[in-house]
Order: structure tokens, then sequence, then C-alpha cells
């Protein structure tokens, strides 16, 4: 046996001493925990009664709530605003629509590839 | 029905068999929870709060922290419960394992601030009759600032095994590793503790046979 050895002590009468011990719950924290639960039992119970959300409330959610809505009616809103006033800079499909010369006719194809060499 | 008990079922499909004329067990206490029984939560408050805040407070050696760990440990509880599968785990190791998590976490917050043993005071000077129990108070709280001294994870072993009275296969599982390591774990911590504890031999009425 070292001399370390020798200074050890038998731990089973401080085992004992702490087990005696008892750690009392206090009251309070008694209290705080059932009350937790009630807490989440009463949650649980009002996630289970809610009405499922309707197919546009869904939709609504889905796309992100009232600002992607906005945003998404803002782009629809400029598109239809280019489609029927272009900027000048830009060719107006208006004209197509009541143009007939939409597709190109064959000499003008072969005009067009004879420019470009 | 299984003989001698009835079934306690919820609308995920688990069941719990509770014998009648016996104690439910806490895998059926927590099944009567999950649906909706209040109850239940006042009996597995009795039964696991005390072990959770035990370790906690063992652990931790702080009497506050120790309560906020076992009431968010018990909170877990309560959330967990319709996931619970019963059959599966003991929900005491299941509670002893967040219990550990949760003292783990406050002590990464508060690097080096368990007491050291020499702070912790004198035993009292024990007068007639009361002498025994003052001693025995002396020496659970030396032990507890020689507990403050380990490593954590020696004495997450020491508390579940000495203090706690656990098996080392299920300190094993709560701890997630093996039995080898939690024999190796609980032997160093013992031998680190007998050694902080052998200066304090003769205040403490230590005698050597």
């Amino acid at each position: 046996m070292t001399d370390s050895d020798r200074d050890l002590v038998d731990l089973d009468m401080f085992f004992d001493a702490a087990r005696r011990e008892t750690t009392v719950l206090p009251g309070d924290l008694e209290r705080r925990i059932v009350a937790d639960a009630a807490r989440v039992l009463h949650e649980r119970q009002i996630a289970a009664v809610a009405p499922r959300p309707g197919r546009w409330r869904q939709l609504y959610d889905m796309l992100g709530g009232w600002p992607a809505i906005a945003a998404l009616a803002t782009a629809c809103a400029a598109g239809v605003w280019l489609g029927f006033s272009p900027p000048s800079t830009l060719p107006d499909p208006a004209q197509y629509l009541v143009s007939d010369s939409i597709f190109l006719d064959e000499d003008s194809l072969v005009i067009a590839m004879a420019e470009e060499g | 029905m299984p003989e001698g008990g009835f079934i306690s079922g919820d609308r995920r499909g688990s069941t719990a068999v509770i014998p009648t004329g016996a104690a439910p067990s806490d895998d059926a206490l927590l099944v009567l929870f999950a649906n909706g029984e209040q109850a239940a939560a006042r009996d597995l408050t009795e039964r696991l709060a005390p072990r959770a805040h035990g370790v906690a407070m063992r652990v931790l050696g702080d009497r506050a922290e120790a309560e906020d760990v076992a009431q968010e440990a018990m909170m877990r509880l309560w959330r967990m419960a319709p996931d619970w599968q019963p059959g599966t785990a003991k929900v005491s190791t299941w509670l002893y394992r967040v219990t550990l998590n949760l003292c783990l976490d406050i002590k990464r917050r508060r690097r080096g601030g368990m007491a050291r043993l020499d702070d912790v005071p004198d035993p009292p000077d024990p007068g007639q009759g009361a002498a025994e129990r003052l001693q025995q108070t002396a020496r659970a709280d030396a032990l507890q600032a020689a507990l403050g001294l380990l490593p954590d994870r020696q004495r997450e072993a020491v508390v579940l095994r000495h203090l706690e009275g656990l098996s080392n296969p299920e300190i094993a599982e709560i701890m997630e590793i093996s039995t080898e390591a939690v024999e190796s774990l609980t032997a160093r911590g013992k031998r680190a503790l007998s050694r902080a504890l052998s200066g304090r031999k003769d205040e403490l009425g230590y005698r050597d046979d």
C-alpha cells in the first residue's frame, strides 16, 4: 500500500450521510411543475379543437401572407400595364394581336438571310 | 385485456398496461397524461421530480439552479408525452438524461463556478444529543463540496451510482457510454473524492479501524 492509498477514506460513510440528507422537493417547485403540466394539456386541447384552415387560407399561408400577396398583385398589375402601354423602346405586343404578319413569310426570311451574308 | 389489469390507450395507438391494485408504472402514467389526465401529472411529479431535483442539486450544488433544471426537465417530459412509446425505455432514464444535459448546459455557462472544498464552512461544534445529526450534515456537505471538484462526467457517474443507487447498465444508457466507461468513471471519481476528503477525517468524525 502506498502512502497515498493510506490517506484514502472509506466513502460509504459520506454516501450514507448524503443519502440520508434527502433533498425534499420545495412545495413551490411542485406547484410550478404541476401548473406547467396543466398548461401543456390546455395548449394541446386548444390545438386539437382548433378548426382546420380553409383552402384560401392555406393558399394565403403557402404564398407567404399579405406581403407576398401584395408583391404578387403589384407584379401582375405592372405586367398588364406594360402589356397595354409598353415603353417606346419596346415592340408593342398589341400590334401582333391585330396584325396578320406575326410570322415572317418565306420571302422575308430569304431576304434577311441574304443581307446577313 | 391482459389478466389482472386494464389497458390505457391513446389516440396514437400507444398503450400501457396498468395492473389493478398496483401503482401504475411511469409508462402508464405518462400515457394517461398524454390522454389528458391531469391527475397523472401530479403522480408523475411526486415520483420523478424529486429525483431530477436531487441529481441537479448534487451535480450543480446550487439550489436555485437545481430547481430551474428540475422544472425544465419536467416541462420537457410533459411536452414529450404524446410521442412516448411505452415499453421502449424507462421514463426515469429519459428524465435523468435530460436533467444531466440541462446541468451540463448550465455548467458550460459558468465554468469554474463550483465552491472549493476549503470554502465549505467547518462542521459546527455539536452539542449533546444533536451531535450525530450535525455530523451527518457536515459529512453530506463535505461530500457535496468534494463532488464539486470532480470533472463533470465523473461527478455524474458517482452521483447516479452511489447517491441515486442506479445500476451501471442504466447509468451507461443515461450517459450514452459503455458500462466499462461507467465503471472507470466511478472508480476514478471515488478515488478523487477520497483524496479530497482525507484531509478532513478528524473533524468529520472519521476513524480508521
